[in-house]
């Protein structure tokens, strides 16, 4: 019953605990998401595999005319248009995994993590061993190693779920 | 189960690198400059200053036309382009010049986009702006660069040295470096041969869109001035001689700014000139020449091939002449 209830009361009631972590997985996993889309939307090359998955799932023309929009902001740099993208993925991944993990035991943790590590900076590393397809590229690394980093750190300090600390299992 | 039941924890883990990998699989198949790297970008898409500040001016259905020559060479290309499109032609003067021409395609008027036109057809579309710049300019002796881009990228770029074919760069996402050498060079002198009053010239003609051989004449004072020409390739494939107001290429000699020659002549000049051409005759030359009543000032002598329809080439393209002032 208390559970229930408050669930009831935190979906779309603004309760602050609910609230707030909603908030704060938009802010660390959704916004960079967002801006990464943007930045390959607008400013990348249509080759890539999301333009044919977009023409098969029909919404390949709003996408287009997204992409033009973005266009229509001129040119950014090599920098946003390259690096950002790759940074901002491998900081929404980390983010997700640190916190859906955070209450695990630390080897369990420290196990999914190294996924998105090795996901991330990993890869750029893989490419400098040139086991990896790509091109090597320090400022890369650098922007990877940081987006993880910054993830792990605000990821595991995210506050447990309150349902799961409060109820008693039956 | 409870959120936090290590089951569920793994599984929302699984789940969510699932849909990051698919997430990441979207942005896979890229040509080789777009593999998501600064390294990639400075080798291949970095836009140069000199390509940048080009840009600057492009402004949809204008033409930017900036060094000698650049307006006339601008109008020419829009003839190519859809009418929203823009355009910017930078020439740098030396020998050869460099030829720079920016084209933005417009995204609306019904025209297709850039992204919209297959790599294979987009070489199509260079070909057309580089036969209408040499259509009315003659650009075979110019270092010529053709870059055509859509909303973010260049999809299309023509490059052609003098006297060569051209070397096309197309793809998705394409490096611009090989602008650079036309953007970044320095002007120079325009070494244009000249001509004086009774001296001659010696001379072959190259096929279009090889220029045509154009000699500056510079006359202090009003004077009548003959102009003869022959040349080893006779009747209608011989090459014509005309003067023209000013310095400049036989594209931007008009109508309205060649000399029109004297049709009265008196009986010393007709007898003359009817001597030189039997004399031409004899050695087996076309003879041409005309009179003209000049004021002071400066003029360019043009000789003209007589440009056929023909697939392989016409008779006079290769013409050896010799033009004389008399």
């Amino acid at each position: 019953m208390k559970r229930s209830k408050r669930r009831g009361a935190g979906v779309g009631c603004g309760r602050p605990g609910v609230h707030t972590r909603v908030s704060s997985l938009a802010l660390h996993a959704g916004a960079p998401l967002l801006a990464g889309a943007l930045l390959y939307v607008g400013f990348r090359a249509e080759s890539l595999l999301g333009w044919r998955w977009a023409d098969a799932l029909g919404i390949g023309a709003p996408a287009r005319a997204l992409r033009e929009l973005l266009g229509s902001f001129g040119h950014v740099p090599d920098w946003v248009r390259f690096t950002a993208p790759d940074a901002l993925w491998v900081y929404a991944l980390t983010h997700v995994v640190a916190r859906v993990q955070r209450g695990a035991r630390p080897p369990e943790r420290a196990l999914w993590l190294s996924i998105a590590f090795a996901l991330g900076p990993g890869a750029e590393l893989g490419q400098f061993a040139g086991v990896v397809p790509g091109t090597f590229d320090v400022f890369d690394l650098i922007t990877t190693l940081s987006a993880f980093g910054l993830a792990s750190y605000f990821g595991g300090r995210a506050p447990l779920p309150e349902i799961a600390e409060r109820t008693i299992p039956t | 189960m409870r959120l936090d039941h290590p089951h569920l924890r793994r599984l929302s883990t699984v789940a969510a690198l699932g849909f990051f990998a698919i997430l990441g699989a979207a942005t896979a198949g890229g040509e080789e400059d777009e593999e998501g790297a600064t390294a990639s970008a400075a080798s291949g898409e970095q836009t140069s200053a000199g390509l940048q500040a080009l840009e600057a001016h492009l402004a949809a259905r204008e033409n930017y036309a900036e060094g000698p020559d650049a307006a006339m060479i601008a109008e020419a290309a829009r003839e190519a382009l859809a009418p929203g499109d823009a355009l910017a032609v930078r020439v740098v003067p030396g020998v050869p010049r460099k030829i720079v021409v920016l084209v933005r395609y417009a995204s609306s008027g019904g025209y297709e986009n850039l992204r919209d036109i297959p790599s294979s057809e987009r070489n199509e579309e260079l070909d057309r702006i580089v036969a209408a710049i040499d259509d009315a300019y003659e650009a075979g002796a110019d270092e010529l660069g053709v870059a055509i881009r859509g909303a973010v990228f260049y999809g299309a770029i023509a490059v052609r040295h003098p006297s060569q074919p051209i070397e096309y760069h197309t793809g998705a996402v394409i490096s611009t470096s090989v602008l650079d050498p036309l953007l970044t060079a320095e002007p120079g002198p325009e070494a244009r041969p000249t001509l004086e009053v009774g001296s001659r010239a010696e001379g072959t003609l190259a096929p279009h869109p090889m220029p045509q051989p154009a000699y500056a004449l510079t006359l202090s004072e009003a004077r009548r001035v003959r102009v003869r020409l022959t040349s080893n390739v006779t009747g209608d494939d011989s090459p014509i001689a005309i003067v023209c107001r000013g310095t400049v290429r036989a594209g931007s000699c008009a109508e309205d700014a060649s000399l029109e020659p004297l049709e009265e002549l008196d009986d010393a000049t007709m007898d003359d000139l009817e001597r030189a051409g039997g004399e031409a005759e004899e050695a087996g030359l076309s003879f041409q020449e005309d009179v003209y009543d000049m004021p002071a000032g400066q003029f360019t002598v043009i000789v003209f091939r007589n440009d056929c329809e023909a697939e392989g080439g016409c008779p006079g393209d290769r013409a050896s002449y010799t033009v004389q002032l008399l």
